[in-house]
């Protein structure tokens, strides 16, 4: 950098064109921008810890609800509602139960690279359909078969393939019965992330009511 | 906060939203052969090119309702793309200044 | 000097360690190209090695292949400068050496593992010594630590023969990119059940490299080879640089924001992502005329054609890939229905292939000019059909894969997202259209012409500059 000042004796260029202020523009300007990011990154932080009281990112005892998806006038986008118990596969867990649950599910859901078929909240690849409410969608039929049909499909997903005329079909990820509640309590805790309104316009399975009633 | 497109204007609002680009490079392409040229025939059709770009940025607006708060990204994109070529070429012409004499 | 002839010796240490980098960067570019060929036929063929070596298993190695071997082309890049750069030999040879042999068996034994285990149990040994599960870093986490080890003794490299030799501003903005580079790796070495906390560090090694990073890189290495080729003076390349640095965090720091539209994340990102992607292509289109500017006032000869047309493809790709493809659905108002389809991907290749691609070819061919002992490379040249035609096939097949993907893209969003709302039903009814089906039997024509332009790219690397005794010193008199 010993150079900068080397043509400063001839018709060097304004000082608005020197390397030296180009310099300290790179250096404020980088370090400006990774500021503000390292802002908002802690704010963020705080905002989707799961369970936060922002209400992003649900605690994992959600999965004792029933889960909804429906349209917010006011921030007009969908929404996820989370309605009253119905505790998944009948069995209410405790907070750190739920989490050691999810967790077993996303652990899964990594080993086993699912997301170089399918996208989690759109990311990911776009050879299978997205995940992001794969607890909700009406494929499904209804809520009193979900539970029943999800683990069928995913304990062989080669013999029960609905391929809906692609031929495309989900490999064995041969997973243990744990693995499968695992994986179920993650997706249906995935759906009950608030997403901006991501997907839109979905339709979720017939299920019973999201009210929550006398119960809170 | 947002209010996303009209699902028929999808394709409409891509394109208009890659015309935007294309616009801006011809703008910039033009403005500087322009001035290379010294070519007032050129820098009309730059100008051209930007009026272009100016009606891509309103019919993005438009499709994309980009009111209130958005409108302010409206106004820069338009100063931002019309400053940013004639700020580059007067850059380029004072970083240069004196590149002959090193040569 | 005889030109034409490969003259190993001739070069600097640095420039031979360099090449071991550039030769391991194509045969993985070949890898690269080859798995994704082998996942675009599932699209169409379902069964084809189904149960065997499934689409994940092929797009993963697709992905990552192409992650490594654009590293590659850039370490190997700034072996061949840092040297002369600096004016002084590299300070760890041996080290150099080591770090290049352990970082290529890593690799190796990586992809081996990828292909042959593939996947493994849900639980925490399967993150650290199969596959972490996450799109481009999938890397278990013994290799994570492994890369950034190796990182670490390029560092020690890089900087340690600046800090021996000369600085200059080239080297400081290079040496703190790297930092960054490395730094930025460990946000995505941990483990999380949060989701939404995973995506959001997640893009930061993703899209700070390749947004930010990556791209200040390529400047760095642009600035040096400007310097070299053209005989630019160096306080202009440098001030130009820093200007870059400036323009590329200034929009693309926070343009990281259009990855958190949808993820979990606060509002407010809705609105930072909109604004920093709305800036982001002002610098790419103001470049332009900085170009123009240097272009109409040098009338410069080049002396090396296939790197300079590289090096025009890759302004152009840019611009293309990065700015017209990436403006059309980065607003969140259309992102909505755009997000996680083909639209994606049909980015993401043209702005991969544009940005950095294009470069780093570029730079390998600057590299072999000297290895053939600066020969000849301009007009006439024997066998210079080769780099034309590899150029075109390359360029043909990655634009009609492109638009191919962006037809597919916009039925997919209109289809399943806009029309169906993202059902699984809706998701097939997309993919079962025929512009969609159509559209993908394109993009496997297209593919195959540009793995016809790579391979006879490789066969150019090889030969180009055989048999031809003029020397590329003859066009500067």
């Amino acid at each position: 950098m010993a150079e900068a000042s080397q043509d400063e004796d001839t018709s060097g260029p304004e000082w608005w064109a020197s390397e030296d202020f180009w310099r300290k523009c790179a250096i404020f300007v980088t370090a400006g921008m990774a500021f503000v990011l390292v802002v908002l990154t802690y704010h963020t932080h705080t905002v989707i810890l799961a369970g936060a009281e922002s209400g992003r990112v649900p605690a994992y005892s959600v999965i004792n609800h029933r889960i909804g998806y429906a349209f917010d006038d006011d921030r007009n986008m969908m929404v996820p509602v989370i309605g009253p118990l119905a505790p998944l596969f009948g069995e209410e867990l405790s907070e750190d139960e739920a989490r050691a649950l999810v967790d077993h599910g996303k652990l899964t859901v990594q080993a086993r690279n699912c997301m170089n078929c399918h996208t989690l909240l759109g990311n990911g690849a776009y050879y299978a359909p997205d995940l992001t409410k794969a607890w909700l969608d009406p494929g499904w039929g209804n809520e009193e078969a979900r539970e029943f049909l999800m683990t069928l499909f995913l304990k062989d997903p080669v013999a029960n393939a609905r391929t809906y005329g692609t031929n495309r079909r989900m490999p064995n990820p041969e997973l243990t019965d744990e693995e499968v509640r695992g994986v179920i309590a993650y997706l249906k805790w995935m759906s009950a992330i608030d997403t901006n309104g991501f997907p839109s316009g979905f339709t979720v399975l017939p299920q019973g009511s999201l009210s929550r009633g006398t119960e809170s | 906060m947002v209010d996303p497109v009209d699902i028929h204007r999808i394709a409409g609002a891509a394109l208009l939203g890659g015309a935007i680009i294309l616009f801006g490079a011809g703008y910039a392409i033009l403005h500087a052969l322009s001035r290379l040229s010294g070519s007032s025939v050129l820098a009309g059709f730059s100008l051209l090119c930007y009026a272009a770009l100016a009606a891509c940025v309103g019919g993005l607006a438009v499709l994309l309702h980009l009111w209130g708060l958005w409108l302010v990204l409206v106004a820069l994109m338009l100063a931002g793309y019309f400053i940013a070529p004639r700020f580059i070429w007067r850059l380029s012409e004072q970083v240069h200044e004196g590149d002959s004499k090193e040569d | 000097m005889t030109a034409g002839r490969v003259n190993y010796a001739s070069l600097s240490a640095g420039q031979q360690l360099a090449v071991k980098y550039f030769v391991v960067a194509m045969a993985l570019f070949l890898a690269q190209m080859l798995f994704g060929l082998l996942a675009a036929w599932q699209f169409l063929d379902p069964e084809f090695l189904f149960g065997i070596v499934d689409f994940n298993v092929n797009r993963m190695v697709h992905i990552n292949a192409m992650v490594v071997w654009l590293l590659y082309g850039f370490i190997g890049s700034i072996f061949w400068l840092v040297e002369d750069e600096a004016g002084v030999p590299l300070v760890g040879l041996k080290l150099a050496n080591i770090t290049f042999w352990v970082l290529t068996v890593a690799v190796a034994i990586v992809v081996v593992v990828y292909l042959v285990v593939q996947s493994g149990p849900g639980d925490k040994w399967t993150l650290w010594f199969i596959n972490e599960g996450r799109e481009y870093i999938e890397a278990p986490r013994w290799a994570d630590i492994g890369i950034v080890l190796c990182m670490a003794a390029i560092f020690y490299n890089v900087a340690g023969t600046f800090v021996r030799g000369k600085w200059s501003g080239i080297a400081g903005v290079l040496v703190l990119d790297l930092i960054a580079l490395a730094g930025l790796y460990f946000a995505g070495m941990f483990y999380t059940t949060n989701l939404p906390l995973d995506q959001y560090w997640w893009w930061w090694v993703i899209h700070l490299w390749v947004e930010a990073t990556w791209e200040v890189m390529v400047g760095c290495i642009m600035a040096w080879g400007l310097m070299k080729t053209l005989a630019t003076p160096r306080r202009i390349v440098t001030t130009w640089l820093y200007i870059e640095v400036a323009l590329m965090f200034g929009s693309g720091i926070l343009g990281l924001g259009h990855h958190y539209f949808w993820i979990g994340t606060p509002e407010y990102w809705l609105g930072v992502g909109g604004f920093f992607s709305a800036l982001e292509p002002i610098p790419l289109v103001a470049m332009v005329v900085h170009a123009v500017y240097d272009a109409g006032r040098h009338s410069f000869r080049s002396n090396n054609h296939p790197a300079l047309a590289w090096l025009i493809a890759h302004a152009f790709g840019n611009f293309l890939g990065a700015g017209v493809w990436g403006f059309m659905q980065t607003l969140p108002q259309i992102n909505l229905y755009t997000h996680g389809t083909q639209w994606s991907s049909s980015h993401g290749h043209l702005a991969f292939f544009g940005a950095y691609v294009t470069i780093i070819v570029a730079f390998i061919y600057i590299a072999i000019q000297k290895l053939r002992g600066d020969v000849w490379m301009s007009a006439g040249l024997r066998g210079g059909w080769r780099w034309k035609w590899s150029l075109a096939l390359l360029h043909v097949g990655m634009v009609g894969m492109t638009i191919a993907l962006l037809i597919a893209g916009y039925e997919q969003s209109f289809v399943e997202r806009a029309v169906g709302g993202s059902t699984w039903a809706a998701y097939f009814d997309g993919q079962t259209q025929p512009w969609f089906v159509e559209a993908m039997w394109w993009r496997m024509g297209f593919g195959v012409l540009m793995t016809a332009g790579l391979v006879i790219l490789l066969v150019d690397l090889l030969r180009i500059g055989a048999g031809e005794t003029r020397s590329s010193k003859s066009l500067a008199r």
